[in-house]
C-alpha cells in the first residue's frame, strides 16, 4: 500500500520505535521488510530500536495485565469512569447545556421576531443516521419544535464517549479550553423546568414558517 | 608481511557483553527461539573467525551486522516464504516461565515484564485497549478500527503513543525504580487529557 510504504519511509526517519514496531508486527510487505532489513545493517539507532522493540512486545505479549477482561467489558456495560473520562462528560454537557442556551435564547426571540430562518424546516428533517458528531451543531441549531427536541440534544452530547469531543488525531484537544460559567448552567435549567411545568402551548404552537411571511 | 592482530578474545568478551542484545536482534527478525539459538551461534563463530579484520571502535555495530547476515541467511534457508504466523501472540508468547526450550530467557527478563504490567495498566482506556486487541487477540488494526469505530489512523495513534509511553515509563523506572511509578501515572493521565 503507498500510503503504507510512506508511513514506513517517514518512521524510518522520524520514529525507529515505530519503523520497528511495524516491522515486528508484519505490517510491512516483503519489499517493505527488506528495506527495513537493509537500513538495519548499517543503522545504530534502528538496531536498537528494533531490540527495544522485541523486548517490548514479548513483554506485553506476555502480560497478565492483558487478561482478556478489557475486550470483554467493552461489549457489555460502560466499564468504570475514571476521573479523567468524568471530566470530560461534564465538559461535554456544559458544552450541550451552553448550546441549549444559546437555542432558548434564540427561541424566545424568534417568537416577537419576523425573520424566520430558512435552515429551520431544511435541518428539522435531519434523519436520526445523520446526527454525526460533525453536524450535531447543525441538529441542536435546527432543533427548535419544542424541549423535548432540545432534551434530545442535550442527551446525545451527554452520550458522548469522552474520546469523541477530541480530535480524531488527538492532538488538539479544543474542548479542553472550553468552559461554560456555573450561573450558565444555572440559567439553563430554570428555564427547562419552567418550560417543562408551564407546559405552555404557544411555544410548541408557533406559527408555520409560511405564515412569516404574511406578516 | 604484517601479521594481523588477534581479536578473538576481545570479540569474544564482547559477544559476550551483548548476547542478550544481539539475542532479541535476531528474535525480532526470526521470532523463533530455536532459531535464534542457532544464528546467535553462528554469529558468534563467524565473529571470532573474522576478529583479525574487526576495528575495536565499531566493533559493536559489526557484530550485529554479522547477526543481521545471519538472520537473513537463516530465513533464506528457510524459506523466505514461510507463512506469517497469524497468531502473533503465537510468535512473542514465549513464556520464559515455559518449559520445553522455547524460553524467552535471555531477551527478556522478569523485572522489565514485571514493569510493562505495571504500566500497561497505566495507560489511558483507549490504549490499552488497542494494545490487548492487537497483541491478545490478533487482530488487525483494520479491524480494530472497524470495531472501536474509529479511524484507522487513530487506531495507530493510540497504539503508537502507548508503546511510547511504556518505553517513557520503563526509562522512568530503570532512572528511578521508586519514582517510576507515580512519575509515569501521570504521563499516562496527561495523554487520557
Amino acid at each position: 500500500m503507498n500510503d503504507k510504504s510512506h508511513h514506513l519511509a517517514t518512521a524510518l526517519i522520524d520514529d525507529p520505535n515505530w519503523a520497528a514496531f511495524l516491522y515486528l508486527s508484519d505490517e510491512l510487505s516483503v519489499e517493505e521488510a527488506r528495506l527495513f532489513e537493509d537500513q538495519l545493517a548499517d543503522r545504530e539507532d534502528l538496531q536498537l530500536a528494533l531490540i527495544e522493540t522485541t523486548r517490548q512486545l514479548a513483554c506485553l505479549a506476555n502480560s497478565d495485565a492483558m487478561d482478556g477482561q478489557f475486550v470483554a467489558d467493552q461489549a457489555s456495560a460502560p466499564s468504570v469512569i475514571n476521573g479523567s473520562e468524568m471530566s470530560w462528560r461534564f465538559k461535554a454537557g456544559a458544552i450541550a447545556a451552553g448550546l441549549v442556551a444559546c437555542l432558548a435564547i434564540a427561541v424566545f426571540s424568534s417568537q416577537d421576531s419576523v425573520d424566520t430562518k430558512p435552515a429551520y424546516t431544511e435541518a428539522t428533517n435531519t434523519k436520526p443516521a445523520d446526527r454525526t458528531p460533525d453536524n450535531r451543531e447543525q441538529l441542536s441549531l435546527a432543533a427548535t419544535d419544542g424541549i423535548e427536541a432540545d432534551t434530545e440534544v442535550l442527551l446525545a452530547w451527554l452520550n458522548i464517549p469522552s474520546e469523541e469531543v477530541v480530535d480524531e488525531d488527538a492532538d488538539i484537544q479544543i474542548a479542553s479550553d472550553l468552559s461554560v460559567p456555573d450561573w450558565m448552567l444555572t440559567a439553563v435549567l430554570l428555564e427547562a423546568e419552567d418550560l417543562d411545568a408551564s407546559e405552555d402551548s404557544s411555544f410548541r404552537s408557533l406559527p408555520p414558517i409560511k405564515n412569516s411571511d404574511s406578516i | 608481511m604484517r601479521n594481523k592482530p588477534d581479536n578473538s578474545d576481545l570479540v569474544k568478551d564482547r559477544c559476550v557483553d551483548l548476547e542478550p542484545e544481539i539475542r532479541a536482534f535476531l528474535f525480532g527478525i526470526l521470532r523463533d527461539t530455536h532459531e535464534v539459538e542457532d544464528a546467535f551461534q553462528r554469529t558468534v563463530v563467524k565473529a571470532i573467525e573474522a576478529s583479525a579484520d574487526v576495528n575495536a571502535e565499531t566493533l559493536r555495530g559489526w557484530l550485529f551486522k554479522i547477526a543481521l547476515n545471519e538472520a537473513r541467511a537463516f530465513k533464506r534457508s528457510q524459506s523466505l516464504a514461510k507463512a506469517k504466523i497469524e497468531d502473533w501472540k503465537q510468535q512473542f508468547g514465549q513464556s520464559s516461565t515455559a518449559g520445553g526450550g522455547a524460553s524467552l530467557d535471555g531477551i527478556i527478563s522478569a523485572e522489565r515484564q514485571e514493569s510493562i504490567d505495571s504500566a500497561v495498566m497505566r495507560l489511558p482506556k483507549n490504549q490499552r485497549e488497542v494494545i490487548e486487541r492487537r497483541m491478545r487477540n490478533g487482530q488487525k488494526f483494520a479491524d480494530i478500527a472497524i470495531e472501536m469505530n474509529r479511524p484507522l489512523g487513530t487506531i495507530l495513534t493510540w497504539m503508537r503513543r502507548a508503546l511510547n509511553s511504556l518505553r517513557e515509563m520503563q526509562e522512568i523506572r530503570e532512572l528511578n525504580p521508586d519514582a517510576g511509578h507515580s512519575a509515569s501515572g501521570n504521563s499516562a493521565a496527561d495523554e487520557n487529557r
